[in-house]
Order: C-alpha cells, then sequence, then structure tokens
C-alpha cells in the first residue's frame, strides 16, 4: 500500500499543481457567493468535477430551473462518458472498488490513469485507488483552504493554469511515442478544432468527442488492423516495467516502432497548432472563461 | 436562496456527473464487451487527450499578442522539452513557468 501511495503521489505532481489555483479560486468564490467551507468541501465531496462547481455557483444564486440545471450538468461534463470505455473491463476486476474509481473519473484522473507508469512491486489496483484518492483529496482540501484563507493569498498565479494542459500534452506525446498508430490523436485534434472554429468555445467537447467516435469507428478496419498487426510483432524493450502484460492501458498499446517516432510527432502536433492560428479569429467574441 | 435548494442543486449535480462517468459500465454491465468498445477502449484514450488539449486551449484568442502568445509559446516549450529529455516533471514545470512568465510579463 505504501509503495503505491508513494507512486501515486509522484504520479500526480502535475495534477496538484495545476490544481492548486483552480482550486482556491473556487473556494475564494464560494466564499464571496456566501458559502463558507463546509458548503464548499461538501460540493467538491459529491460534485468532484471542477468545471461544473464553479457553474453550479451561479445555479444557487437561483433564477434557473431544476430541469435546466440537470441539463446544463449532463451537457457540461458529457465528455465524461466517454472516459469509462478503457477501463471498462479493468475496474471490473476491481469489485467493489470500481464504485469509487468511476466516482473520481475526473479529467484530471482520468489523464493519471491513461499515463500510468509504476513497477512489478506496486499492485495495479492499489495504483489505480491510491491515484484517484490523492487527486481527490488534493481537489477537496484545496478548495476547502480556498474557501478559508483564499482570499488572503496574494501571490499572483496567472497563468499557473497552463500545467494541466502542460500535463495533457505530455500524456499525448507519451502516447504517440509508444503507439502503433498515432491517427486516432490526428483525427480527435482536427476534429475538435474544427468544432472549436465552427461551433465555439463554449460547447464544442461533446460534437468534437462525436464526431472523433463515429470517425474511429468508421475507420476501425484500418486502425485496427495496424493495432493488431503490432500484436504479433511485439518487441518489448522494457523488460522491467511489465511482467502482466495488461498492467495499464496504455501498456496495451505499448509496442515499440521507434522508427516512426521522431518524425510523426514533429510534424502532427506543431503543423495542427500552427494552421488553426489564422482561422481561430472567427471565435473571437465568444466568451471561453467563466 | 433556501438551504434545502441549494442542497438539492449539490446532489443532483452531484448525481448527473456520477451517472455520465457511470455510462459505460451501465451500458455494458454483466456481459461481454463488443469488441468495437474494446476497440474505442484502445483508440479513445489518445484521442481524448487530443482533444483535451484543445479544451484547455479554447481560450486563446488572436485578437492581441497576450491573448495567445503565453499558451501557443508554452506549449512549444512543453512539446519541445518533452521530446528533448522525456521527463515529465521537466515539461509540466517549462511549460508552466514559460507561461506564468510570459502572462505576467506581457
Amino acid at each position: 500500500m505504501k509503495k503505491a501511495f508513494i507512486y501515486s503521489i509522484k504520479h500526480s505532481i502535475p495534477v496538484f499543481i495545476g490544481f492548486t489555483p483552480v482550486a482556491l479560486a473556487y473556494g475564494v468564490l464560494m466564499v464571496s457567493a456566501g458559502y463558507n467551507f463546509i458548503w464548499t468541501g461538501a460540493t467538491s465531496i459529491i460534485v468532484l468535477a471542477g468545471s461544473l462547481q464553479f457553474l453550479m455557483v451561479s445555479f444557487f444564486a437561483g433564477g434557473v430551473s431544476i430541469g435546466t440545471i440537470i441539463v446544463m450538468a449532463l451537457l457540461l461534463n458529457s465528455r465524461h462518458i466517454f472516459y469509462g470505455i478503457p477501463f471498462i473491463e479493468k475496474f471490473r476486476k476491481f469489485k467493489g472498488w470500481k464504485y469509487y474509481l468511476i466516482y473520481t473519473l475526473a479529467d484530471e484522473i482520468f489523464s493519471l490513469h491513461c499515463s500510468h507508469d509504476f513497477g512489478p512491486d506496486v499492485d495495479e489496483k492499489k495504483a489505480y485507488i491510491c491515484t484517484a484518492f490523492v487527486v481527490s483529496q488534493y481537489w477537496i482540501i484545496m478548495t476547502i483552504i480556498g474557501a478559508l484563507i483564499g482570499s488572503l493569498i496574494k501571490f499572483d498565479t496567472s497563468g499557473i493554469d497552463f500545467a494541466m494542459t502542460a500535463l495533457f500534452i505530455v500524456i499525448l506525446l507519451d502516447q504517440l511515442k509508444d503507439a502503433p498508430v498515432k491517427l486516432p490523436a490526428a483525427i480527435a485534434f482536427v476534429s475538435s478544432l474544427a468544432c472549436l472554429i465552427i461551433i465555439g468555445a463554449d460547447s464544442f467537447i461533446l460534437p468534437s468527442l462525436l464526431i472523433t467516435v463515429a470517425v474511429l469507428i468508421v475507420m476501425k478496419n484500418i486502425i485496427g488492423s495496424r493495432l493488431s498487426v503490432s500484436d504479433d510483432t511485439t518487441i518489448h524493450d522494457e523488460p522491467v516495467a511489465d511482467p502482466d502484460t495488461e498492467e495499464t492501458i496504455s501498456s496495451d498499446l505499448s509496442f515499440k516502432e521507434t522508427a516512426q517516432v521522431g518524425t510523426g510527432l514533429k510534424e502532427m502536433i506543431p503543423a495542427d497548432l500552427i494552421t488553426a492560428k489564422p482561422d481561430k479569429q472567427t471565435i473571437e467574441g465568444t466568451e471561453t472563461e467563466k | 436562496m433556501s438551504t434545502s435548494r441549494t442542497i438539492l442543486i449539490i446532489i443532483i449535480c452531484g448525481l448527473c456527473t456520477f451517472l455520465e462517468r457511470a455510462l459505460p459500465f451501465i451500458v455494458f454491465r454483466g456481459r461481454e464487451v463488443p469488441v468495437i468498445v474494446q476497440y474505442l477502449g484502445k483508440v479513445l484514450p489518445m484521442a481524448i487527450m487530443a482533444t483535451l488539449i484543445i479544451y484547455c486551449l479554447k481560450g486563446v484568442s488572436f485578437d492581441v499578442c497576450t491573448g495567445w502568445l503565453p499558451q501557443i509559446a508554452a506549449s512549444a516549450v512543453t512539446v519541445g522539452l518533452h521530446l528533448w529529455k522525456r521527463n515529465a516533471m521537466l515539461s509540466v514545470f517549462g511549460g508552466t513557468i514559460c507561461c506564468m512568465l510570459l502572462t505576467q510579463l506581457l
């Protein structure tokens, strides 16, 4: 247990950095709306979803019907319906703990579950549970601290929330390095950029993910065949890491094709980001930060 | 606003979030996961991570240079550092410090 706990703390440091300013800001917002640290803590424990919790502060103020609240809550977090898919079989093995792992399946914890990298001396189930526990406690405790003393903190943290973006970039780069086929990432990039430009920042993510899933299903034969081809020609050059092959979700994709890595990565990401620049002017004027 | 309504809102939002997170598990409860879903399970982590990066950068605006330069430059720094050293902590710290400096100095 101890090893899994230490592993999960190390593994989640970037999330801690990214969470801190957002969680503190949430606590401050709750207090300014008239809800003390008990309300803040209770909301964080029960809801455990950053963006929705911010939106809920405006629900508390009144004027929004319960029906509208349900629809908005479901829509805002709709991306979460996809997060369980890679873990259906894995969490099933964890018996009763699966309910805890489902409850904690937020963006950041999902990302950490996608990038687990523990040695053979750490139990898989414990690594998942400890990571979920540690990160959810960061959030809950930091929002409470924010409610208690957040308004006293004068340190300028603007820009620190980029830690979460950086974490997602790092996880994606690692996934691309190990993946036999990189097309799914490219499809998602194009789909989300197109939806962002066409639909706007407020509601692009669900349509974008639906399109991505549709395209992935249509292209199953092409992508799936490359997945299975590399299954047969696997060369494991990490003898330490995986005595049992189903160790992490990414180990399913961890078949090395070193030759492709260098060129594939450099072309894919900057190109997509750069080509997006001129087009994204079309979204000017849309309100983005809540 | 009444306390009971606030409690109701918290419970509703908690339930909605949990139900969405549980949906794939509810749909395929007690049966074999179809091949197509197993396939999605393998390719989705990468696709979702790419989507989340765009989601994080959705606030970027190209009206003024302060609206995009910190995030785009920091993204480039993160990618560069990670391709160079492959050290997650270094890449995250480097990118974040870059974004903080540019945001606060520009």
